[in-house]
């Protein structure tokens, strides 16, 4: 076990456990957009930064990804973390103008307003890479990954046409924060214009169904499997099957 | 590109992991950019997903996904050559070839691109022809440089 | 064990006499410096013209080429040896010079009009390489062999010394090989300044049968060429940091990332790989001692954050490279998830002298908290452009005026840039600062890899800035958002001021702007980002204010804010800037003063180029 000190209260947690974790078990609210605890964490949208001290040295860090360690005394809500989070929301605010959740976070932390130049009135992806994570870790499809790199970095299929690896699973759509990505829809439509009922299910693709024909005539939005898994587990059955290990 | 010719690439530079993007440079200096087909051979072959290649293939700056002339201008853009007037030759090169920057000329024979340092600073300004370095370059030598190339 | 002994040292010491033999023969020989720079320069037409002289005349003159020697200005260098007289370095040669110099070395005789210095005996009229201001406060440890070897031979490396450290080292425990570079205070020369020893004990004591050992030749930031220059130069002294490193910490693998815009640098390495591997100082059982490790290179496609440790394992791996969150690092949890070390080129190339010198020479040389020399690249505005390599704690002042020779032109000293896009601007009131990690720090900029860059008064600090973000802004990598966006905004914001349309609360807006980047990303490209930002403001916001309330360019830098002028005093109606614009922009008459019609101006300064009488102003 160690122990350390989050805002002045001291909290005994398991080795391994990140500053994160550790906060939210003491009911300290720190913002994230790029965690989701069934994926590895990534680090990518600087939110959830908070102010380290270790011994005499003071950091940054951002508390997804930092284990905890004995001694330590975090600060998630200093006046520079304060100070610096609220100049990252009007980043993201002049990003994502549309975005519900970016705005929700704003008002939350009392950004009401963005200073800085909006370049594309409709984008709403906050490149938190989620949906590419989880494909990646979770599904192991490998469909879609970032494109380009700095400012023109995206998240895409490949040549912006390949869809043949996307299962449709909808993995991607369920984790994104913004609702900007939204292949499964899409990709389902397509696989049912092409290949008809005669495909497997994307639950038979991820393993996690083992029958051969769907009961449900690949209707997915109906789907017994879909619906039982979130309302027993309450997440993605891609998401759930990681973290529960359960088939 | 032909499947023999990428088998031939991989035997040289070997098939795992830190040989990859030795072989997309491979096949770019080939096929003067990373074409479609032959990413789909290096994906199957090497067992690396589409979506892998195609970000690297984004990512790099040296790779291109349509082809490049016959010879490529790089203009360094470094510290010392953006200091001692590398914008103006750049700009230059631009006006005189009729091309966007990174664009190539309708006659396929430049391509003129920023390169981010050629390390070749005490030469400042520089350009880069093919593997041909030129420094204390002024932008009213330009055309005599160009004209060297066929 | 002493037959081990005799075998390591019999291929050394035959190795040796070879190569004391190719470095002063008996008979003449003539060195050209073929490094990158030098073939910019004319240095192959040289090689040339020299070799064919000495083949049509049958000359007994040997013919060689070697690096760089750091002097870049007096490009292309030769060296010329004669033997039990005196070795000397002729600057700025041609063709012609050379085959004129040919024939005075085949009767023994000194050029003295042409030389730069004696580097070997004396000469009569020419001053030794110590007796010249850009030489003699230098310090030439890492380059020692830069521009004095062939890079090619094993053997004239070896007959200089190399490869004693690694013998020696092999005979060590690898615990006191890495107590020697604990106690010799190196500290990493690729930027962040961290112990050497104790990256390397990191490693040692981390858990994991396979572990690896990368040099980092990937030398993105612009201005700094030091590590090309001793990829080119010294390549075994490189390898042979390497091997140190990895039986130091128990690895039998080792990578080099080399940049692709480096192609020489890579030869080199690859040729110095290929000979080490021949006489069995890489590969199974080096020198009899059981240790076995192997290098591979591996290549970077155009990216600057592949600098960056995480990212660029995550490229040698053939991942995007992004960089990663750091704990775990490298040293626990690298490459392929095994503890890995990591060291810039010209930290390796340090480790073999230390090794052979012992740690307490090296901690001799340097400052309290920085020990030993650093090489920079001493650029830009400057007289004596160049390589130069110096104790750590020597002044800035020393630096660009006493060995740099000062500003050309008889113009100002405004900034001198250190440490890459990651650096600072540091002003000339800060001039007396001693060199090291810590005053570096303190003043705002880094010692980063060791870029130098001059900036004189016709300079824009403002300008400057706005390249450093535009840089930037093209080499982030994109995945964590203070650095994509808050560059992206800050370079937006700067461009605005350069173009006059800056408003005086965009500088809070800046500052802010520039903390949080700090503070809030993910890697250090990101994290010292705002250095340059954060220095002009400190040091220069005068020249914000001219942008923003007079909207005056004052160093005649920034397109919108600058127009173009005849002087009609100079102006003698040659016609010369009327040919080279290409606007059609100047008029006049020839022996008339002439006219820029600002409606047609693109500001492209061809004219300004062009003009030889200094007629054309930029206000």
């Amino acid at each position: 076990m160690v122990t350390l000190e989050i805002d002045g209260q001291k909290v005994e947690v398991e080795e391994g456990t990140t500053v994160l974790q550790a906060a939210r078990k003491l009911g300290i609210e720190i913002p994230t957009l790029c965690y989701n605890e069934a994926i590895q964490p990534y680090g990518a949208c600087r939110l959830c930064v908070v102010e380290v001290i270790m011994g005499n040295v003071s950091r940054f860090q951002s508390s997804c990804s930092l284990p905890v360690a004995d001694g330590m005394t975090v600060k998630t809500n200093s006046e520079s973390v304060l100070r610096g989070r609220k100049v990252l929301l009007e980043l993201y605010l002049a990003r994502c103008p549309q975005s519900k959740e970016v705005k929700e976070l704003c008002e939350r932390y009392g950004v009401t307003e963005t200073r800085f130049k909006t370049f594309d009135k409709m984008e709403d992806c906050v490149l938190c890479g989620l949906c590419v994570r989880v494909c990646d870790e979770v599904v192991g499809a490998h469909a879609i990954d970032f494109v380009g790199r700095g400012t023109e970095r995206r998240v895409d299929v490949p040549f912006e046409r390949l869809w043949d690896k996307c299962l449709a699973c909808g993995a991607c759509t369920y984790v994104c924060p913004t609702g900007h990505i939204q292949n499964e829809g899409r990709r389902i439509g397509q696989l049912r214009r092409n290949l008809g009922t005669e495909r497997k299910c994307r639950y038979m693709l991820m393993g996690a169904v083992s029958s051969k024909i769907c009961p449900n005539n690949y209707e997915c939005w109906r789907c017994e499997y879909d619906q039982r898994t979130e309302y027993q587990l309450g997440n993605h059955p891609a998401l759930a099957l990681k973290t529960t290990g359960k088939k | 590109m032909t499947g023999e010719e990428l088998d031939s690439i991989i035997e040289e530079k070997g098939q795992d992991a830190p040989a990859l993007v030795g072989i997309l440079q491979e096949i770019q200096k080939r096929e003067y950019c990373l074409p479609f087909k032959t990413l789909g051979m290096v994906s199957e072959k090497l067992d690396v997903p589409m979506s892998r290649l195609y970000g690297l293939a984004t990512f790099y700056k040296s790779f291109t996904l349509k082809p490049v002339g016959r010879h490529t201008v790089d203009v360094c853009m470094g510290t010392t050559c953006y200091v001692c007037g590398g914008q103006l030759l750049m700009d230059r090169l631009l006006r005189d070839l009729h091309i966007p920057e990174g664009g190539t000329t309708s006659d396929r024979k430049f391509t003129v691109q920023p390169v981010r340092c050629l390390g070749c600073c005490s030469i400042a300004p520089v350009i880069r022809v093919d593997s041909d370095v030129f420094g204390h370059v002024t932008q009213n030598q330009i055309p005599k440089i160009l004209e060297r190339y066929e | 064990m002493e037959g081990v002994m005799t075998s390591r040292s019999g291929v050394l010491e035959s190795l040796r006499a070879e190569g004391v033999k190719s470095i002063s023969p008996d008979c003449s020989k003539i060195t050209v410096g073929m490094a990158t720079c030098g073939i910019a320069q004319g240095a192959r037409g040289i090689f040339a013209a020299i070799e064919e002289e000495v083949a049509a005349s049958k000359l007994d003159i040997a013919v060689e080429s070697t690096a760089c020697i750091g002097f870049c200005q007096v490009e292309p260098i030769v060296e010329v040896y004669l033997p039990g007289k005196s070795r000397t370095l002729y600057q700025q040669m041609t063709p012609d010079k050379s085959r004129e110099l040919v024939a005075a070395t085949a009767r023994g005789e000194v050029k003295k009009e042409w030389a730069l210095c004696t580097v070997e005996g004396t000469a009569e009229g020419i001053p030794a390489m110590k007796e010249i201001p850009f030489y003699k406060k230098q310090l030439k440890v890492v380059t020692r062999n830069c521009g004095f070897i062939s890079p090619r031979s094993i053997a004239e490396y070896i007959a200089r010394d190399g490869y004693l450290a690694l013998s020696k080292a092999l005979g060590m425990k690898s615990d006191e090989v890495i107590d020697e570079m604990s106690h010799s205070g190196l500290r990493g020369r690729g930027g962040a300044g961290f112990p050497t020893g104790k990256k390397w004990s990191f490693a040692r004591n981390a858990p994991g049968d396979q572990k690896y050992v990368i040099c980092n030749g990937d030398e993105g930031d612009p201005g700094a060429y030091m590590d090309r220059a001793v990829m080119e130069g010294d390549p075994f002294a490189v390898l042979e940091g390497l091997t140190i490193a990895a039986y130091a910490i128990g690895s039998s693998q080792g990578f080099l990332y080399t940049r692709e815009e480096y192609p020489l640098a890579r030869e080199m390495m690859d040729n110095a790989i290929e000979s080490a591997k021949k006489y069995g100082l890489l590969g199974k059982n080096i020198l009899g001692s059981g240790f076995d490790f192997d290098v591979r290179i591996t290549k970077g496609a155009g990216s600057f954050v592949c600098g960056e440790e995480t990212a660029l394992i995550a490229s040698i791996e053939g991942k995007l490279p992004n960089p990663l969150p750091r704990p775990p690092y490298p040293a626990i949890s690298g490459l392929f998830g095994k503890p890995t070390v990591i060291n810039n080129v010209e930290t390796l190339a340090t480790v073999p002298q230390i090794i052979r010198n012992g740690a307490d020479w090296f901690s001799s040389m340097g400052t309290e908290s920085t020990k030993g020399t650093k090489i920079f690249s001493l650029v830009g505005k400057i007289n004596n452009n160049g390589l130069v390599e110096v104790p750590m704690g020597i002044s800035l002042r020393e630096i660009v005026f006493d060995i740099g020779g000062g500003i050309p032109k008889g113009r100002k000293f405004k900034a001198v840039q250190s440490g890459g896009p990651s650096g600072g601007l540091i002003p000339e009131e800060c001039l007396d600062t001693p060199v090291d990690y810590e005053h570096l720090e303190a003043l705002g900029a880094i010692m980063g890899s060791g870029g130098m860059i001059v900036a004189d008064d016709k300079t824009c600090m403002v300008d400057m800035t706005k390249f450093f973000f535009d840089f930037l802004n093209y080499e982030s990598c994109g995945k964590c958002a203070p650095c994509r966006e808050g560059i992206r905004q800050a370079h937006d914001i700067l461009e605005d001021i350069c173009s006059g349309e800056g408003k005086e609360e965009d500088l809070e807006t800046l500052g802010e702007l520039a903390h949080t980047v700090k503070d809030f990303s993910l890697c250090a490209l990101g994290g010292t980002a705002p250095n340059s930002l954060l220095t002009t403001l400190r040091y220069f916001k005068d020249e914000y204010y001219a942008h923003i309330k007079d909207k005056r360019c004052p160093a005649g830098v920034c397109k919108k804010l600058i127009t173009y002028h005849v002087d009609p005093e100079k102006c003698s109606g040659c016609r010369v800037c009327i040919k080279v614009c290409p606007q059609g922009a100047i008029s006049g008459e020839l022996k008339k003063v002439h006219l820029i019609d600002q409606e047609k101006c693109i500001k492209c300064g061809a004219c300004l180029e062009a003009c030889k009488l200094d007629a054309i102003i930029v206000e």
